[in-house]
């Protein structure tokens, strides 16, 4: 399989009065051509900045420090303006965090899809519009004559993330980012985007990176996860070995302490401490201070991202290059 | 045992408008009830009256109908004197941490300022039960954090907060609404955990708002019951391992079965069920039928002319369906 997609040490910071936020501090991870990747932690961790770092969507006092987005030999971080809008939504289409607040109240969803071909001057009459809008809105479920003609409020929360979905595939992209899809809804609409979301996989060889806090979303969709804490990559493995074998503490800690249906109830530990403040991050290892196999070096070092048996990503000075100790 | 609290045929009309009035029903016929020292969740999705009844038990809200009683007696006759005695005794917690504590106050300040006002609590001995209130919620070494402010603490040590300053009281129910909602995935566990001691170890009745039905598997996996809110009406109650394990209702067993797993093997071969509608029902006080016909793939004739009412199904286990209301857990 090849890597469609190589993130290379990006690392990314917000000013703020008090100092430097190091929201995302050297992420490196590689995205298999048709493969559904996501990217998994708590609140504030860092995965919006990763994404807005790829798709040069950062907010104004976001500043990008290094690295690199490799997307089919070119890196999309070093591309002129205007090279870079050409791929983006044809290429690589992104659906943000919250995106259903941003959907225009004044505008019907027609208008939506209309405003999406002008920004990337494409040259479609009326009939193609509404065929090729149709067309995407009968992929996500939704009925387009009813649809179309609506405004925004007009449509559930689950109808909007769906709207925005089909927007975003309009020019059939190859890669489709979204943060949070399911996040803001309730259990059987996300359980209903899920479904989507795997359905379109299936139909359209298309490549996924999705983020979300809950970790569970990922075990349904996902092929590969990347576990993210303060700011840091801690593991980045396929799905199954991620739930079956985790081997960073703090997966460990996050898979022993969620409270999914299907856990074994008595077996739930609660991970101790909160996750660290990202002005004044811990040194070292950013786990260490909530972790129960921390050793001197952890406060000192901060451990590297590296490969383990099998190709598994662990960043843990409990692990040494090429072997494993029992964590 | 006695009854903490009991709700019994509670109805919630909302009205709108003057002229041409329009009036939604948030809630209907409500009969639920907790014992002293026991658990009780109430679950359901978005908009289907959980807040509402939470409150309403709470006295925080009035039903339009029906009797909310506190320890047997019904609040709404009481004299204001009595309603004093009791108010302390049942607590409610917001669902918002951020919003529900006051910024400029030092955390000391904010467990203190009620026990100097309703127990005239003074120096030494207050002191010491700000930092015994403290410790029962984990929040230690309690003086580290007598001087900091709100802000410095994490979600989840809001959270802990706002449970400390509501066992100023000593109050014998907890009512907290969506306690984990807005709080980091690795510390939704241990704040479930902590209402599961306070319950514990002092005997406090904690009914819990939540929309995670595996955090309401974790609450009561021991003990304790689970209320299934759909369309403003309780479709399932009873025994939370009954419930939960053995869903029987069309809307408890789609909600359980479309809840993720953290499995991927599981995940990956289970079939979802799917619903005709997902549209939130919009009641009114004329509506009839099952708030739940619209979606439901097992519906039939009756369920749109008729409401079904709550039948047991088996001991301390009801449920509000025409359909599977006589069968015995096979569908
Ligand atoms: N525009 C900004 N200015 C300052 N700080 C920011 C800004 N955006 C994000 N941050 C901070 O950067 C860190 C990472 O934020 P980010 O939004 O990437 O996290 P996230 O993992 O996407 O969280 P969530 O799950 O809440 O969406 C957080 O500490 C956040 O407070
Ligand atoms: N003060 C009010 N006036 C009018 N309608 C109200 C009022 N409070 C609640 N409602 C309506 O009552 C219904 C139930 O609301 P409630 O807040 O009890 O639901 P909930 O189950 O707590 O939802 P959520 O999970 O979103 O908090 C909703 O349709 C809501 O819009
Ligand atoms: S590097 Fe050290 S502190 Fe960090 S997770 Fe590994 S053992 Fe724990
Ligand atoms: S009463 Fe009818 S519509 Fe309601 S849940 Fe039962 S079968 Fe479905
Ligand atoms: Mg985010
Ligand atoms: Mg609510």
């Amino acid at each position: 399989m090849n890597s469609l997609i190589k993130v290379e040490n990006l690392r990314a910071v917000y000013l703020v009065r008090e100092g430097t936020i190091k929201a995302a501090d050297g992420i490196s991870f590689d995205v298999q051509e048709n493969s559904v990747t996501a990217i998994v932690g708590e609140s504030a961790s860092g995965k919006s900045t990763i994404i807005e770092a790829m798709t040069r969507t950062l907010p104004p006092n976001g500043r990008l420090l290094e690295g690199k987005v490799l997307y089919k030999g070119k890196d999309l971080l070093a591309l002129k303006k205007e090279e870079f809008r050409r791929i983006k939504w044809k290429e690589i289409a992104l659906v943000p965090q919250a995106a259903q607040q941003s959907l225009n109240p004044t505008m019907k969803i027609i208008d939506h899809f209309k405003d999406t071909i002008e920004a990337h001057r494409i040259n479609w009459n009326h009939d193609q519009l509404i065929q090729k809008a149709s067309e995407k809105l009968e992929m996500v479920r939704l009925n387009p004559d009813a649809v179309l003609y609506s405004y925004p409020m007009q449509l559930s929360g689950g109808m909007k993330q769906r709207v925005l979905i089909a927007l975003a595939l309009l020019l059939d992209p190859e890669v489709l980012i979204l943060d949070e899809p399911t996040s803001a809804l309730d259990v059987l609409t996300q359980a209903y985007i899920v479904q989507l979301l795997k359905e379109l996989k299936k139909k359209l060889n298309i490549t996924l990176i999705f983020v979300t806090h809950d970790i569970a979303i990922a075990a349904e969709l996902a092929d590969k996860v990347a576990v993210i804490y303060a700011g840091n990559i801690v593991e980045y493995n396929s799905v199954f070995r991620i739930f079956k074998n985790p081997l960073h503490p703090y997966t460990k800690g996050l898979l022993g302490s969620i409270m999914a249906i299907n856990a074994d109830m008595s077996k739930i530990k609660p991970i101790p401490g909160a996750p660290p403040s990202l002005l004044t991050p811990p040194s070292g290892c950013r786990f260490h201070p909530r972790c129960e196999h921390a050793m001197d070096i952890c406060k000192k070092e901060k451990p590297p991202l590296i490969t383990v048996e099998d190709g598994a990503q662990v960043a843990c000075h409990l692990y040494s290059q090429g072997g494993r100790k029992d964590a | 045992m006695h009854e903490a609290i009991k709700v019994s045929n509670v109805s919630k009309v909302f009205s709108r408008g003057y002229l041409r009035k329009s009036h939604k029903l948030v809630l209907s016929g409500i009969d639920l009830k907790i014992t002293e020292g026991d658990r009780l969740v109430i679950v359901g999705e978005s908009g289907m009256g959980k807040t509402t009844l939470a409150r309403i038990m709470a006295d925080l809200e009035w039903p339009t109908e029906g009797q909310v009683l506190w320890f047997g007696q019904d609040i709404g006759r009481m004299s204001k004197k009595e309603k004093r005695l009791l108010r302390g005794s049942v607590q409610y917690v917001h669902q918002d941490p951020y919003s529900s504590l006051h910024p400029a106050k030092t955390i000391f300040n904010i467990v203190a300022d009620p026990l100097r006002y309703a127990h005239g609590l003074k120096s030494k001995d207050l002191r010491k039960r700000v930092k015994e209130l403290m410790e029962m919620v984990g929040l230690t070494p309690a003086e580290y954090f007598f001087n900091k402010y709100p802000h410095h603490l994490s979600g989840g040590g809001r959270q802990r907060l706002a449970i400390a300053r509501a066992l100023t009281t000593e109050p014998r129910v907890i009512i907290a609404d969506e306690p984990i909602s807005m709080i980091d995935m690795s510390l939704r566990a241990s704040i479930i955990k902590l209402f599961k001691d306070l319950n514990d170890q002092y005997n406090i009745a904690v009914v819990l708002v939540l929309h995670d039905i595996g955090a309401a598997k974790y609450f009561t996996y021991e003990k304790g019951e689970v209320a299934i809110l759909y369309g403003g009406k309780i479709v399932e109650k009873g025994e939370g391992t009954k419930v939960l394990d053995n869903p029987l209702h069309p809307y408890t067993r789609v909600l359980i079965n479309s809840s993720p797993v953290a499995d991927p093997e599981l995940a990956r071969n289970r079939q979802v069920e799917q619903l005709r509608s997902y549209a939130v029902p919009i009641r009114t006080p004329d509506s009839k039928g099952c708030p739940f016909a619209h979606a439901c793939n097992y519906y039939i004739e009756k369920c749109l002319e008729r409401d079904p009412q709550l039948v047991p199904v088996e001991q301390n286990h009801e449920i509000a369906c025409h359909v599977f209301c006589n069968r015995d857990g096979v569908i």
